[in-house]
């Protein structure tokens, strides 16, 4: 029995066979890949089917691509399914828009196979992959908000220095050895950080929503 | 384009043949030869809907052909001469011909081009030209008869080299936009197909040297698809050509470009940031041993300026052993230095190296 209880559950999600070959074959145990879909559809029929811990999931696919994958998980199994973009996207409002929506975090495909399987293993246990462009758009999207709004940045400076040291390529060990804060705080500031963007683009849809009166 | 150019003289030419024969009925009691003025216009309508049913065919691209041209222009250059013997335009002020060479002049633009489409309103103008000289001038108005006839045969070939440098535009533009299209769908699709399955090699291989091959295959065709050869102006592009030649020379290193969308820098200060963060990953890669290096352009918060950073996880060194100015950071400090900014390097053995270049608002917008 506790060999299940550490067992975490994976759906990969890409519409290419040899990415999800790929892919499977560098998890192994104890990351255990319960479906295959090669679209949004399919992965949203997988998710509710096994309710997997993580969903690896390309951004575009057929059928609405990763971002209707990534809403659905939000809207009925948040907390309970994390879902990991892995893209080689470079399409900035795609990907800032699956974050905002409920990512858990991005990876791209030219991740080493041993490196994503590290990062899935830490993802199972809470910690968001963060690849460095995605922290350079978040700091870019947070600036943008604070110079259109109130002046201020949603950002605490603590959150800024540590979006700003992952930028840089830092690794989330060596960002806490520079603050002077330990591993688990980082990690704390990605998972607020990730929130308040997340909050930030709601916000936005209920001002606009409310400017054009509906 | 050339299609519905032949569509639109198609029916040009039913209404502008519609409004000959109104007028040479109208006029039908000075008439001198009804025969040769009815059988012209009939010939006329004939070709008319020859032209149409090619047109409107499958076969469409016959009627762009020059025989097709020339057969028309021969026909409409009859009826325009005929002018002179069968309808006294001088009396009346009417011609028998009306707007029928408009017709001709457009089909002539669209399949001959300009240079041949003028010729061909050379050859109407020049059979307007012959019609008075045919029906004799009359006394006293010679001067003006002429002179209509001098200026349709100007008008003429203004129209045609006009529609046919119109038309060839217009091809042209047409081509353009067919070659931009076809290319985005390449784009697409080789995004989906080819770039995926590059990056699994580089991914999954352990072999050095295919991963090398792979990692070079991706990057050309992405320098192909999306075009920042095309592009060197901008930030990221030349960050990431600085990268990409760094890479090519030291094939173990791997760099990931990242700049912050708001980011914004001028031509000058992109050349020498550039060339600065080459020569960062090249000391990371030949002095540091470093496998991967990450540059991140971005604002610095302090001072509104640009911050670039070069962070390798190669062996680092003890900044107090390297002589200030040598080798290592010499030049990149120059070049910051050129743009009134400042560099820095951090790092203690075993611990990478990073790279900081930071130039303060407004100098990076030079």
């Amino acid at each position: 029995m506790t060999e299940i209880v550490h067992t975490t559950t994976v759906v990969i999600a890409d519409d290419h066979p040899t990415v999800r070959a790929g892919v499977r074959a560098d998890l192994g145990d104890p990351l255990r890949v319960v479906a295959e879909a090669g679209d949004a559809a399919e992965a949203i029929a997988a998710i509710e089917q096994h309710r997997p811990k993580l969903v690896v999931c390309d951004l575009r696919m057929p059928e609405g691509g990763g971002l209707r994958v990534v809403k659905e998980v939000a809207a009925r199994f948040a907390e309970e399914v994390k879902v990991v973009m892995f893209t080689v996207s470079e399409d900035e409002a795609d990907l800032l828009e699956a974050v905002a929506s409920g990512a858990f975090g991005y990876l791209t495909k030219d991740t080493p196979g041993p490196e994503l399987r590290r990062r899935l293993l830490l993802a199972a246990e809470g910690e968001p992959p963060f690849s460095p462009k995605l922290a350079a758009l978040l700091l870019g999207e947070f600036r943008r908000v604070a110079r259109k709004e109130t002046g201020r940045n949603p950002l605490s400076e603590r959150e800024r220095e540590v979006l700003q040291q992952v930028a840089r390529g830092c690794t989330y060990k060596q960002v806490g050895a520079q603050l002077f804060i330990s591993e688990k705080t980082v990690e704390n500031h990605v998972r607020n950080i990730l929130g308040k963007l997340h909050l930030s683009r709601r916000a936005e849809l209920i001002r606009w929503a409310a400017d054009h009166g509906i | 384009m050339e299609r519905s150019v032949l569509v639109g003289a198609a029916w040009l030419r039913w209404v502008v043949l519609g409004f000959a024969v109104a007028v040479t009925i109208g006029n039908r009691a000075r008439i001198a030869h009804p025969a040769l003025a009815f059988g012209l216009l009939g010939a006329v309508a004939l070709w008319a809907g020859i032209a149409h049913g090619l047109a409107l065919g499958a076969r469409w691209r016959q009627a762009l052909r020059p025989q097709a041209v020339a057969a028309e222009l021969a026909l409409v250059a009859a009826l325009v001469a005929a002018d002179g013997i069968v309808l006294q335009s001088r009396a009346t002020g009417q011609h028998l011909s009306g707007a029928v060479p408009i017709a001709v002049l457009l089909v002539a633009g669209a399949a001959l081009g300009p240079w041949w489409a003028a010729g061909v309103g050379l050859v109407l103008g020049l059979a307007r030209l012959s019609a008075p000289l045919i029906a004799g001038l009359p006394d006293g108005r010679q001067g003006r008869e002429l002179l209509a006839a001098l200026s349709a045969v100007v008008v003429w070939i203004v129209v045609g080299a006009v529609t046919g440098g119109t038309c060839r535009l217009l091809g042209r533009a047409q081509d353009d936009l067919a070659e931009a299209r076809a290319r985005e769908r390449v784009a697409a699709d080789l995004h989906d197909t080819v770039l995926q399955a590059l990056a699994v090699v580089e991914r999954r291989t352990t072999d050095p040297e295919v991963a090398k091959v792979a990692r070079s295959a991706e990057r050309d065709l992405r320098l192909y698809l999306f075009g920042d050869d095309r592009d060197p102006g901008t930030l990221p592009a030349a960050l990431r050509a600085a990268a990409v030649a760094v890479e090519e020379r030291w094939g173990d290193l791997q760099v990931s470009v990242t700049v912050t969308p708001d980011v914004e820098a001028g031509p000058h200060t992109i050349r020498a940031v550039a060339a600065a963060v080459g020569e960062a990953l090249t000391n990371a890669a030949k002095h540091g041993g470093a496998r991967s290096a990450v540059v991140l352009a971005d604002l610095d918060d302090a001072t509104d300026g640009l911050l670039v950073t070069v962070r390798d996880d190669g062996c680092g060194f003890d900044p107090a052993l390297v002589p200030a100015g040598h080798g290592l950071t010499g030049s990149v400090h120059g070049r910051a230095r050129e743009l009134g900014g400042a560099a820095e390097v951090v790092t203690a053995v075993g611990d990478g190296c990073e790279v900081r270049v930071c130039i303060p608002h407004p100098a990076n917008l030079r």
